[in-house]
């Protein structure tokens, strides 16, 4: 093979590695993100490689060999989500008597402000600088100790902020739009107790009295003739 | 038309001497003087036993004695007064005669308040006499009797007759001798 012939198959090989690295890396990563490498990095007690690994693929194999904290990191816009970002113990490291897995995963979002970021239970002193601290649990299958969250802390995320419903009514005005509800129910409760509270005679339910009488006008007399034709008595 | 001897022990009432016919007609004319009442005929849409009601109440009111209703125009006539005299009992033969009054029913309805209606319909009560002879005592009308009095009930809605019925004719006993005396006018 002369000078030539490697000039050649130089740039061929280096066109190559360029599109096969890509490949390869993910073909890696999908081996270290597989449950065999979980369950073989459990068995030799050191943390699995899981950062860029999707966590929805890894999460049975890590719920069945390690206790895991996963936190929900919020990223940007343009990032995969149910990314497993960072680690703590660091892959290949040793467990960490107790058990931890820490896990910082990412969490898209749509639109800003409609971000969803949770905390996951862990307690961070503030002292400790470390932004994501995974704690592998050394034993493989069974939990016997309960998990301690210490060491773990996240960066520090905004509040959680559920969507609310803007209906355009102040806050104000609804407190006294319910007011005025309210106190139209319990006047008509009054109301409609005090209706039947009313006797029989007084309610709307009564029985009518009807009375009715004769105006009577004044005697007429009409006679052609005389009208005493005769007497008897009374001289 | 039928006639009825009058025993003088008993009464003598004018809704017994309504048959059936005269009873309709005068009912219809009472409901149509109710549908003429514009607040009287809102009260009887809303509650439609008012109709019923309404009739039974006037024809409880003709229960009286037509005889002492028609006595009110001999006791008013001027020959009958001037023959009033005190001491002793005055017996009057009269000529053929005959006497009228009219009765305008009225009714009043409590729902909650009363309110009275007078109703646009005359019921004429006439009396036909002959020969009969009025006791008075003491300026006041005792009896009546010995004659024949035929009665007949005429029913006017707006002072014009609608319907007449010739009720019966009564012969009067010897004395038919009111309830209470009646005083002279």
């Amino acid at each position: 093979m002369g000078a030539g012939m490697r000039a050649v198959i130089f740039p061929v090989l280096c066109v190559f590695a360029v599109l096969i690295a890509p490949v390869s890396a993910s073909a890696q990563k999908s081996r270290t993100c597989a449950p065999s490498a979980i369950r073989a990095a459990a068995a030799k007690q050191v943390a699995p490689n899981l950062v860029g690994c999707r966590y929805n693929e890894v999460a049975v194999p890590l719920v069945r060999y390690f206790s895991i904290f996963p936190v929900l990191t919020r990223t940007s816009g343009d990032s995969a989500a149910s990314v497993i970002l960072e680690q703590k113990p660091a892959a290949g490291e040793p467990l960490t008597a107790g058990g931890q897995l820490a896990l910082s995963i990412s969490a898209a979002q749509p639109k800003p402000q409609e971000t969803t970021v949770v905390e996951a239970p862990v307690v961070a002193p503030p002292a400790e600088p470390a932004p994501l601290a995974v704690s592998v649990s050394a034993a493989p299958v069974e939990r016997v100790e309960a998990p301690a969250i210490s060491q773990v802390s996240a960066k520090k995320a905004p509040p959680l902020r559920l969507p609310s419903l803007n209906v355009g009514v102040r806050p104000s005005l609804s407190w006294v739009w319910l007011g005025v509800a309210l106190a139209g129910f319990a006047a008509a409760v009054l109301v409609f107790r005090g209706w039947r509270r009313r006797s029989p005679e007084q309610g709307f339910d009564r029985v009518a009295k009807v009375t009715a009488r004769l105006e009577y006008g004044p005697g007429r007399l009409n006679a052609h003739g005389p009208l005493v034709v005769g007497r008897e008595g009374g001289q | 038309m039928s006639e009825t001897l009058t025993p003088a022990a008993e009464a003598l009432w004018l809704d017994s001497l309504l048959d059936a016919e005269t009873r309709s007609d005068i009912e219809k004319q009472i409901n149509g003087a109710i549908d003429k009442d514009r607040t009287l005929r809102n009260l009887v849409m809303t509650t439609p036993i008012l109709r019923g009601a309404i009739n039974r109440a006037i024809m409880t009111c003709l229960h009286f004695d037509p005889l002492v209703l028609l006595a009110d125009g001999w006791c008013a006539a001027r020959d009958i007064r001037a023959s009033r005299k005190a001491g002793q009992p005055v017996v009057l033969k009269l000529g053929p005669h005959s006497l009228s009054r009219d009765m305008r029913p009225a009714v009043t309805i409590d729902l909650g308040s009363e309110k009275s209606f007078a109703l646009d319909v005359a019921l004429s009560l006439a009396g036909h006499f002959e020969g009969v002879e009025l006791t008075i005592s003491d300026s006041k009308l005792l009896s009546v009797g010995s004659g024949t009095c035929r009665l007949s009930l005429q029913i006017k809605v707006a002072d014009r007759t609608v319907a007449g019925k010739d009720l019966k004719t009564l012969h009067l006993p010897g004395e038919y001798r009111f309830a209470q005396p009646i005083a002279l006018r």
